[in-house]
Parts: C-alpha cells; structure tokens; sequence
C-alpha cells in the first residue's frame, strides 16, 4: 500500500513541480536532501541488517531449536534494544531534517524577496535611466523563454528522462524506508504492553524452567521405567529359565525312576511284604535247618565228644 | 515523597553501573517491585538484556555477560545467591539488596565468593511495591500460608511484624525520613510495629542520620479494623473498579476469563506510569469514564482516518505518516486495552446487578443508612450473586451491629437459604467480632454522638452529587482532623519520646500505614487531598498547610481478598470468633433501657441467633464425621496395601 502511495504521489509533485519551479536552487536542494535521505537510509538498512544478523547468527548453530536457550533469548533481547534505538534515532534524525529544510526553504524564500525587491529597485532605476535596456531585456527575456519552450520540447529525451530517473529513485528510497520501518516495528516492543512487562518476561523463563521440568521428569520416568523394563525383563527370564528348568528336569528323571511320587508308597509296602516274605522264608527256612543241622552238629559234637 | 519516583531511580542506578552486556537476577520479592517501577524497554536500553530468577537453577552460563543482583535479605535469596557465587555463570557480579544487610550475611557471602566476581555490594531500599505515586504496599497478601495474625486479631504473626516492619524502615529511608511515630489507640498491633520501627530507627541511627527538619515528619499507624467497611464494598472509580471486579496484581490485569477477548488482550498492563489515558482517568467515577472513553475512541478515528492510505497524497503527507505511525499504533493498542477493559466492566456490573447493590450498600455506608427490607428483598433476589449478598449482609451487620442484631440473625438465615455457603454465612460473626462496633475506636457511621449527627445531616441537605461515590472512608475524617492539628492524642498517642511539644506542631510530611491491607478509595482519597485538600474536604480545610501524605499497606484490598483474609485467619482464633458477639445477648436489656423499640425485634431473634449457632455444631459434627471418614479410609488404605503386598 505505501509502494503505490509512493509512486502515485511523486508524479503528482512533479505535475506540480513547474508551478513551484522559480529557481533550480529548490530543485537542487530537494534533490541533494533526497540524496542524503537515502544515504541515510542506506546506514539505517545496514543497522537494520545487522540487527536481523544477530539472529541469524543464531540459526547459525542452534543449540536446540525448539527450546529457547538463554542464548537465543538475549539474542532476541540485544536486537529488539538495539531496534528500539534504531528506530528512535531514525525518527529524531527525519524530525531534524524536516526542521532544517523548513528552516533552509525559509532562507531561500527571504533572499528571493531581498533579490526581487533589489532587482525590482534596480529595474525601475533602469527603467527611469534608458528605454533601450528595457526593450533589450525584452528581447532576451522572450529569447530566454524560448529557448525553455525549446528545452521542454527536446526535454524528454534528456531532461525529463532524468528526472523520471530521479523519481522512481525517490519512490523506490521512500518503499524502502517504509519496509525497514515494517521489520523495525515487528522486534520493537510497544510501552505499555504486556511484553514490556518486567514480571511477565520472567514469568515466561519460569514457563520455560517449568516446561524444561516437565521435560526432565518425562526423562527420569523413561529412565525410571527403562530400569523397570529391565527387572521385568530379568524376572521373565528368570522366570523362563525356571519354566525350562521346569520341563527339561522331570524328563530327564523320566527315564531311570519312572514311578511317580503315587507309586512309590506301594514299592515301600512291598518291600515290607517282600521282607515280610523273606523273613518268612527265613523263618521257614530256618525251620528246616536245624532240624537238618542239629543232628549233624550233634552228630559232630557228638563225634567230637566221642572223638 | 514520590514511591514511584524512589523507586525507579533506585532501578535506574542498579542497571546503569556496569556499561556493558548484563543480566539482572530478581527474586520472587524484589520481581514485583522491579517490574512496577521500570519497564523491560527501559531495561533493554540500559543493556539489560536478560532478566531471570535467582532460583532459577537451569540457566546457561555466559561468562561474557556482567550480573546485576537486586535481592531481598531474606534467607532462601542468600542462599541462592551463595550457590550462584560458588558457581559463577557470569562474569562479574554487582549486589544490591532491598533492606539493611546484616553483618553475617556479607561475611557468608565473602565467603562464598570463591572465584572473586563480586565488585559491588549495596543496599538499595527498595523493598516495597510503589503502585501509586503516593500508595505503596508491601505485597504481603496475608493467607493460610503467609498469616498477619497470630493467635488473635490483636496479636502479630512474628514473620508478618518482621517483614512489616522491613517495609516501612526501607519506605523511611528511600524517602530519607526520621519520623515521630503515632498509632491508633485501639490496635495493639499498631503500637507493636510502632515500637519495632523505632526500635530499628535506634539502632540503624547511622543509616537514619538526615538533615533534619523544622518540624519531624510522622508516621501514622493504622488498622485495617477500625475501618472495615471501605474494603467491602463495590468500587465505582476506574482504578478501584478494575481490581474489585477483575483484580490487579503488579499492575497486571487478568482478561482470559472475558468471553470474546481477543487473544493479545487476555492479560494486560495497568499502571499509570506507562498508560497515558489510565494515568489522566485512573480517578474518574465510571460515568465520567464512560464520557472520556467516547472522547478517546473518536479522536482514534480521525486519526486513523488520516493515516488512512487514501489520505496520504502527497510527500510531506508520507513524512507525517512515517513520522506518526509509531505513536499511532501505540494510541491503538490502547484504545482498544481500554475499549475491552471498561466493556468488560459494565457487563459485570449488569450481570451482577451492582447498580442496585451499590446503592444499597453507599446507603449502609454512609449516615443515611438502609431499609431492613430492601436489603432483605436483594438478598432473596436472584441474579444477585450470592458473594454480593454475603457483602450485603456483612455491611448491614456492621451498621446496626448494636441495634438490630434480630435482623442480622433474620439475614444470616436468609443467607443460608439463598445460595450461602455456610462457611461463608458464619464469616458475618467473624467480622463482628473482629471489626465490630467494640473493636472499633471511632465513630464509624457517624451515627452515634449528637454532633457527627448534625454534621451528616448538614452534608446531607447540600446534596449528593452521586449516588455511588457518597462513601467516604474513614481515613478521610482522621485526615481533616489531622490537616486541621485536631487530631486527638487520646485516640492517637504518640510513642514514648516524641518529646512533649510533638502534639503541637503540624507535620509537613505524613506516611500512613495500614495494617492488614488498604484500600484504591483509599488511595484515591489520599491523592485528592495531596492535589487539593480544600475541594477534597468540601472546604472545611480553609488553610492547607501543604501537607504532603503516602498511604501504604501491607497489601492492596478488594472485597474478596479481604473477606479471604478474615476467613484464613477465623481458622487460628479462639473458636468463639464464629459465635455472634456476646453484647447482642448480654447488652440486650441495657439497650433495651435505652431504645424502648427494639424490645420486640430481640425477642423475636432469639432462635434465629441459636439456630445458626446450632448449625455452627453441625459443622463441627461435620468436621468430625469427616476425621472419622478420613480415618477409615486411611485404614482402607492400609488394608489395601497389606492386600497387594
């Protein structure tokens, strides 16, 4: 929108501009304020630029780009100081240059009034002195007028082509001036606002402080729960371990005791029917024996004791 | 005698020192104080580029930034500050503390200061909130946590006192003033801080060694007690509006609860050292601000109708474009700040139905007084919230505490069954016995002696201007009296070694101070009488002497607040506090000797007061149904745990 206010408003003036035309001293002034304008304009850019590099610096090795480090934000507090001072000086620089070329175009205005009023005071003198001078500055005057007429008709060719030169020049200073007051304005922090609110811009670190908790609980619970991950894990491997255990052991005493824990009290009452058994067949066999031995040992002691 | 002013060259002079990049470390106290008194832009041109908490433990190191540290001498911000020194994150330090800095805490930090950073250590007095050029508080909201009262109302919680003393020896010195000391009479706790504070001027005598003055300036104790009605009731000037109905805090105002607000508007700045318009309006009544506000928006519209971009034309018209646009943008934001601010305000005055209200209560506030019926048909009312009733009621309870304690028995029951809580409704009693007519020492509604009387009655047939701002606070009258050198040693002595001739000579400069919180009306009316003390008095003030006041509080009181804090301290007294006055019961046949008519009334409240008593047993039985539920769910817990176990 000011891009098109610019370009509208030169042409303007410069339709204007041949009313206004009595001396090239104007025209000249304009033209040498436009220059140091822009040359300003130029310093203030640069500022600007550099202001926006301190940022860009930044960028240039984030730390950590989604978390606001105390890095990044003195950085971003350097530039919106440093914005806030470019802009003042900006301001109270266009405030200066305004009251000196009212001041100038004032001066300009009084010499032209002394210069007619002297040059008025030494026509009529002329006037009063010869008739021939007058008709002399006639001709000259009329010669000199057109000889202007003249320069407006092959001007475009020179004169006018400059001067458009000039104007898109203006125009393209003044969007220039309105887009670094733009980018300007976004880092300045208005008074009076929430932003330039002391406790708020602390209130945010603790915000940031909290989050960053936040985040560091996140993290001692991931490690707490990877340290949980890893018992659960021990105890299902043990767990496992204890389940093959489990398998692998009663097959292995499957082959040489086949009789499960259910058969083995019956063995223990066979034995005791087997020794039972036994007993008795020793019994039964000791019966016999000495029935049979007796008689021999008798015999022998017999023997012996009849030997 | 400009806090703001004080202040802000205290912050000014912190920040300036080193001329390079620095850090400023705050604490939790000292933030507050800083933030009222400079803005982050005045901070930023004085390279203060970062601002940060000392208790913040994860910031970066910077060994190239220099820190600044402005801290209060309380224990856990030295001993921040001791790790801080131990650990150096900058590169130079500069300390600067609120208040008197003992001996033994310089030695610890010397001691802590290992690396040899620090290169400064001052004491800058800045250890209390300077709100208004001529308000100060000290920020100490008393709650559960942070109590003013000990185990009475007439006794100090020793951190209270302490802190409360610390606030006003800083406001003495900033300001560079050695007072002589009065108090009220009726506050034990005025005369405790009273004797603190010149016991710390004693034996600070090196630190209070100023030029003396003709005559010495005064400092003037209160109690919040004397006066209880100013902070119940509604506000109607911008400033006091904004905090009883939405609150600010540090100068902040919280808008997120506003339906529609837009999202930059949710929380906003209020103060009036850097607002323009709520500097010039923070006084005005809301129907002057309303008036002043149309104003404002239209002379916003033509300016915005000029930097319209059709308007601009020509060169020079750019220039004033570029030249304006600025302050331009900053007239916008502002508008709009004080568009949804005061929109926000009349809506809650219409949802609240405050305007009838508001009337009712400037009538109990004043002489004038209010219809037993009228309040009882608000009260009953719906629409009206039930937090403006308990105000209602509290108001008519302090007003005829001594002669219709039926009615206030007939309200509280009305309360009760109209959306009170009741341990809200309980909290009427509270009020009575804590700021009832027996506390008090002077003659609060001017009802009582012949002259007050004829006074009102006098102020009366002049007229009221508006009906919403006829209330003055009682700070007022005690002002007029002291303007006029009337006011009484009976009911403000001063301490012991004033010297005799004190009573005779008229202070230049006053520093009042009010225990247990104040008030914006009060404030306000300070400033009134600073600007003008003839118009503020009706002109019974003929010969100001040019007497200049500060007015500080240990905190800023809306309705809420104040009741809150009546509530967190009913928890510490002597239960009997719940109880309605003992003079309704006992007093009730002298007063009958004395006011034949009320005779009938007390007969008939009788049960009303037994009932609420009776239900006051209830929530005690309550209280121990709930021990008891909490014991059994602490065994269930057991259980529990022995089961999973």
């Amino acid at each position: 929108m000011s891009c098109r206010a610019s370009q509208t408003a030169p042409r303007r003036n410069a339709t204007s501009r041949p009313s206004q035309l009595t001396s090239h001293e104007s025209v000249l002034k304009h033209f040498f304020t436009f220059i140091s304008l822009t040359r300003h304009h130029k310093d203030f850019r640069r500022c600007q630029s550099l202001i926006q590099s301190i940022s860009s610096n930044q960028h240039a090795f984030p730390p950590d780009p989604q978390k606001p480090s105390h890095e990044t934000r003195a950085g971003k507090n350097v530039q919106r100081g440093l914005a806030a001072k470019v802009q003042d000086l900006s301001a109270t620089f266009r405030k200066k240059q305004r009251v000196y070329m009212e001041k100038l175009q004032g001066h300009a205005a009084k010499n032209q009034d002394l210069l007619v009023a002297s040059g008025a005071v030494s026509l009529r003198g002329s006037e009063g002195m010869n008739a021939v001078d007058d008709d002399i500055q006639a001709a000259s005057h009329t010669r000199a007028q057109s000889q202007s007429q003249l320069l407006v008709h092959e001007g475009p060719s020179h004169e006018l082509q400059a001067r458009e030169r000039e104007l898109t020049e203006i125009a393209k200073s003044i969007a220039s001036l309105a887009e670094l007051f733009k980018d300007l304005s976004v880092l300045v922090i208005d008074q009076g606002t929430l932003l330039d609110s002391v406790e708020y811009n602390i209130e945010q670190t603790a915000v940031y402080m909290e989050d960053a908790v936040q985040e560091l609980t996140v993290a001692t619970r991931y490690q707490k729960s990877t340290g949980k991950r890893k018992c659960i894990f021990l105890l299902l491997l043990i767990i496992f371990g204890l389940i093959l255990v489990l398998i692998f052991k009663p097959r292995r005493h499957h082959a040489p005791a086949p009789p499960p824990p259910t058969v083995s009290i019956p063995p223990s009452r066979r034995t005791g029917i087997v020794f039972d058994l036994m007993m008795t067949t020793c019994v039964l066999r000791d019966r016999p024996a000495p029935m049979s031995e007796t008689p021999d040992r008798r015999r022998c002691h017999g023997s012996d004791r009849f030997q | 005698m400009d806090v703001v002013k004080a202040v802000e060259t205290y912050v000014n002079k912190m920040v300036a020192t080193p001329s390079s990049m620095k850090v400023l470390l705050l604490d939790s106290h000292t933030t507050p104080i800083v933030s009222l008194s400079a803005t982050q832009s005045t901070l930023l041109s004085q390279q203060v580029y970062l601002t940060d908490r000392i208790d913040n433990k994860n910031r970066d190191r910077m060994p190239h930034m220099k820190c600044v540290c402005f801290l209060q001498t309380s224990e856990d911000s030295l001993a921040a500050l001791e790790d801080e020194l131990k650990e150096p994150k900058y590169g130079e330090y500069y300390l600067y503390f609120s208040n008197i800095l003992s001996k033994s805490a310089i030695e610890c930090l010397a001691q802590a200061d290992e690396y040899e950073v620090v290169r400064e250590v001052q004491e800058f007095f800045a250890d209390y909130a300077p709100v208004l050029p001529c308000l100060f508080s000290l920020n100490q909201t008393p709650s559960s946590s942070k109590p003013l009262y000990g185990s009475t109302f007439n006794t100090w919680d020793p951190r209270a006192l302490e802190l409360a003393m610390q606030g006003i020896t800083a406001v003495l010195l900033s300001l560079k003033k050695k007072p002589i000391i009065r108090y009220e009479k009726m506050s034990p706790m005025a005369k405790k801080l009273g004797l603190e504070v010149q016991h710390q001027i004693q034996s600070e005598s090196s630190l209070f060694d100023f030029r003396l003055t003709q005559v010495p300036p005064l400092l003037l104790i209160l109690d919040r007690r004397n006066d209880p009605v100013t902070p119940l009731l509604s506000q109607w000037t911008y400033q006091a509006m904004v905090h009883e109905l939405l609150g600010i805090q540090n100068g902040r105002v919280d808008l997120s609860k506003v339906p529609g607000i837009q999202k930059e508007l949710s929380e906003i700045t209020l103060t009036t050292t850097t607002d323009p318009f709520f500097h010039a309006q923070h006084l005005a009544t809301f129907g002057d601000l309303g008036t002043t506000l149309k104003d404002y928006v239209q002379k916003y519209q033509k300016r915005s109708l000029a930097q319209n971009p059709s308007a601009i034309n020509s060169i020079a018209d750019m220039k004033r474009f570029v030249e304006e646009y600025p302050e331009f943008r900053k007239l916008g934001g502002n508008v709009s700040k004080h568009v949804a601010l005061v929109g926000e305000l009349s809506r809650l005055v219409d949802r609240d139905k405050l305007l009838e209200v508001g009337e009712v209560e400037q009538g109990l506030a004043t002489s004038a007084g209010a219809d037993f019926k009228t309040v009882q048909e608000l009260v009953t009312k719906t629409g009206v919230p039930a937090w403006n009733k308990l105000r209602l009621v509290m108001l008519y309870a302090l007003r005829y505490q001594k002669t219709q304690t039926g009615n206030i028995a007939t309200l509280i029951n009305l309360l009760l069954n109209n959306g009170v809580s009741r341990e809200d409704a309980r909290l009427v009693y509270v009020l009575l016995n804590v700021a009832g007519s027996d506390q008090r020492q002077d003659d609060l509604f001017s009802t009582e002696s012949l002259l007050a009387k004829g006074r009102s009655a006098l102020k009366g047939l002049k007229g009221v201007e508006n009906v919403y701002t006829q209330h003055t606070p009682h700070l007022s009258q005690t002002l007029e009296n002291l303007y006029r050198g009337r006011l009484k040693e009976t009911s403000y002595p001063f301490l012991e070694g004033a010297g005799a001739s004190a009573g005779l000579q008229r202070p230049q400069d006053v520093i009042i101070f009010m225990i247990g919180g104040t008030t914006y009306e009060e404030a306000r009316t300070v400033q009134l009488f600073n600007q003008d003390p003839v118009a503020a008095t009706n002109g019974s003030i003929l010969n100001p002497a040019g007497i200049r006041l500060l007015l500080g509080g240990t905190c800023v009181h809306n309705s809420s607040s104040y009741i809150e804090m009546l509530r967190s301290a009913a928890v510490k007294f002597p239960p009997s506090v719940y109880d309605p006055p003992p003079e309704s019961a006992s007093n009730a046949p002298i007063l009958n000797l004395n006011l034949g008519g009320v005779n009938v009334s007390l007969g008939g409240s009788a049960p009303g007061v037994y009932r609420t008593s009776g239900e006051g047993v209830n929530v005690q039985a309550d209280g121990l149904r709930d021990g008891v539920m909490n014991l059994l769910g602490k065994v269930k817990e057991g259980v529990d745990r022995l089961a999973t176990t």
